[in-house]
């Protein structure tokens, strides 16, 4: 018997191979990254080249849920996009019952809830899609949050998703400290030198969006961006060469 | 209509059209294997030191970032390349200007000499089937004799069996040569009950039918397609057993050549973003 047509079914040694699979489809999407300080969130995503004749605005790997909340995705496109319209409703409708915004633990859970749905249901398969939700809360506390294919969702400090999300997960790992969490700017710097592991420098392949308390989502300009690689280009010379000196 | 009621067909000798089918299925099933074809005439056998072999997308990303673009045009002499006949036709209308990084998905064979030896390198990022393995080999040793290999391979690491935990991508090695001591933490022993498949596995029966010295290295990676952490774990662990016979080099032009080769080969479509 075939465990891998049909996701209801769980295989010998328990595995439910569809979503596995969806897992794998979320290899797929391009690198996204996010990194949480105490007064900052930041979101870094490796932009996909587009076609000549395409009008690059319908190419959006980061969005806004709501004033205070914005995701990235790594993963089905169109998926994605079924996602975040169903995200957007329910924002909207808790704010019109309860009279408060969505806090991000709250959508995050909405989100995860939903993708799992679709892992127990017949003839539907799941969401191919792991997210990055970001923001603050109301009484002013950040949040990153990631959800995946499963269904599962939890918090985190700093985290990527998508195609080399290993390579830029150790890399945080490492790199990610106190002090970055104390300090934006080292919190966007962070982001960048992470997406820089595994993606070509220039500000043409990367987007950063920034977001703050009480402040709508920022997207970083091309010239500020490329200050910020420079520096780390600086930064990397210069330890290279403290390297070489320690050798001889 | 037989005894039993059921209809039966006539029987004629008459030559029908259904063989006519047949003989289009047999050239429609020549036309799809693939083969080697040599750019250049090869009378007499030639003896090279040693094949590499890199079975897959990953070991052929490895070798081209590792080995392939440091070399230049006076060290490596482009011998054939691992088609079918309608893959090979458009090879030969296309525009050999194409950039280098488009090479990688071609199948190419290539003659390498380095620091005094000669390598025969073998890449095959399509993979071929199971029919077509040992009529390559046979192709291959038509034309080259080789004393000794590489084979580079890689599987998804849920083809991986181990009571030990292990974390992904990690590389393992088999050898024929029973000297390998081998303590590092990058390159350890394949360990039964995982087995190398397809053409490496092939090759592995060649190597010893014909007594010929192998180290096959199997990369465990947790993608499906290129992922820049496999590709520099299969370059750690291929260079900690080779040590100082390592012929790969890993410097900036490399760390920069990962990036790219990452992003080309991965998907493009728009149905993944």
């Amino acid at each position: 018997m075939s465990y891998d047509t049909a996701i209801t079914v769980f295989s010998p040694d328990g595995h439910l191979f569809q979503v596995e699979y969806a897992q794998e489809a979320v290899k797929k999407g391009s690198t996204a990254v996010g990194v949480r300080g105490k007064d900052i969130v930041v979101l870094g995503v490796e932009k996909k080249a587009v076609a000549m004749l395409q009008d690059d605005r319908t190419v959006r790997k980061i969005c806004s849920l709501d004033d205070h909340i914005s995701m990235a995705f790594a993963g089905l496109t169109a998926d994605a996009r079924v996602l975040i319209q169903k995200a957007r409703v329910e924002c909207q409708s808790y704010k019109l019952s309860v009279e408060d915004p969505v806090t991000v633990e709250y959508i995050t859970r909405f989100i995860a809830s939903l993708q799992q749905k679709y892992t127990q249901g017949r003839g539907r398969r799941p969401f191919g899609l792991s997210a990055l939700i970001v923001g603050f809360d109301y009484d002013g506390t950040s949040h990153l949050y990631q959800t995946d294919p499963s269904g599962t969702y939890h918090e985190w400090k700093a985290n990527a998703i998508g195609r080399n999300a290993n390579s830029v997960r150790e890399f945080l790992e490492k790199n990610y400290t106190e002090e970055t969490h104390n300090s934006d700017a080292l919190c966007v710097k962070l982001c960048i030198r992470a997406l820089l592991e595994v993606v070509q420098s220039g500000a043409k392949n990367v987007e950063i969006a920034v977001a703050r308390r009480n402040r709508p989502l920022e997207m970083l300009k091309a010239e500020e961006i490329e200050a910020i690689m420079a520096e780390i280009e600086k930064e990397n010379e210069a330890e290279a060469e403290k390297k070489a000196q320690k050798k001889l | 209509m037989s005894l039993f009621g059921e209809l039966q067909f006539g029987h004629s000798r008459a030559v029908s059209d259904d063989e006519d089918d047949e003989y289009s299925q047999l050239e429609q099933d020549q036309n799809l294997k693939k083969k080697i074809y040599w750019l250049e005439n090869i009378e007499n056998k030639v003896e090279v030191d040693e094949l590499i072999l890199a079975d897959g997308p990953i070991p052929c990303a490895f070798l081209y970032v590792y080995l392939l673009n440091h070399l230049g045009d006076s060290d490596k002499r482009l011998l054939g390349l691992t088609a079918t006949n309608s893959e090979f036709k458009v090879y030969q209308n296309e525009d050999k200007t194409d950039s280098s990084l488009n090479k990688l998905r071609k199948n190419f064979i290539y003659q390498v000499t380095l620091n005094g030896k000669s390598y025969l390198i073998c890449e095959i990022f399509t993979q071929l089937k199971s029919n077509e393995f040992y009529d390559w080999l046979d192709q291959l040793w038509e034309k080259f004799e080789f004393k000794s290999s590489i084979i580079l391979s890689s599987q998804n690491k849920t083809s991986y069996f181990s009571s030990d935990s292990e974390s992904f991508p990690c590389v393992k090695f088999l050898s024929s040569n029973k000297n390998f001591k081998n303590t590092e933490i990058h390159c350890k022993r394949l360990e039964e009950p995982n087995f190398l498949q397809d053409l490496p596995a092939a090759l592995i029966q060649f190597c010893m039918l014909k007594k010929l010295e192998f180290t096959a290295f199997v990369c465990y990676s947790p993608s499906l397609n290129i992922d820049i952490q496999s590709v520099k774990e299969t370059f750690n662990g291929v260079s900690c057993l080779l040590k100082d016979n390592s012929i790969f080099t890993d410097n900036d032009l490399s760390k920069k050549t990962l990036l790219t080769v990452g992003n080309l080969v991965n998907s493009v479509s728009s149905l993944y973003m």
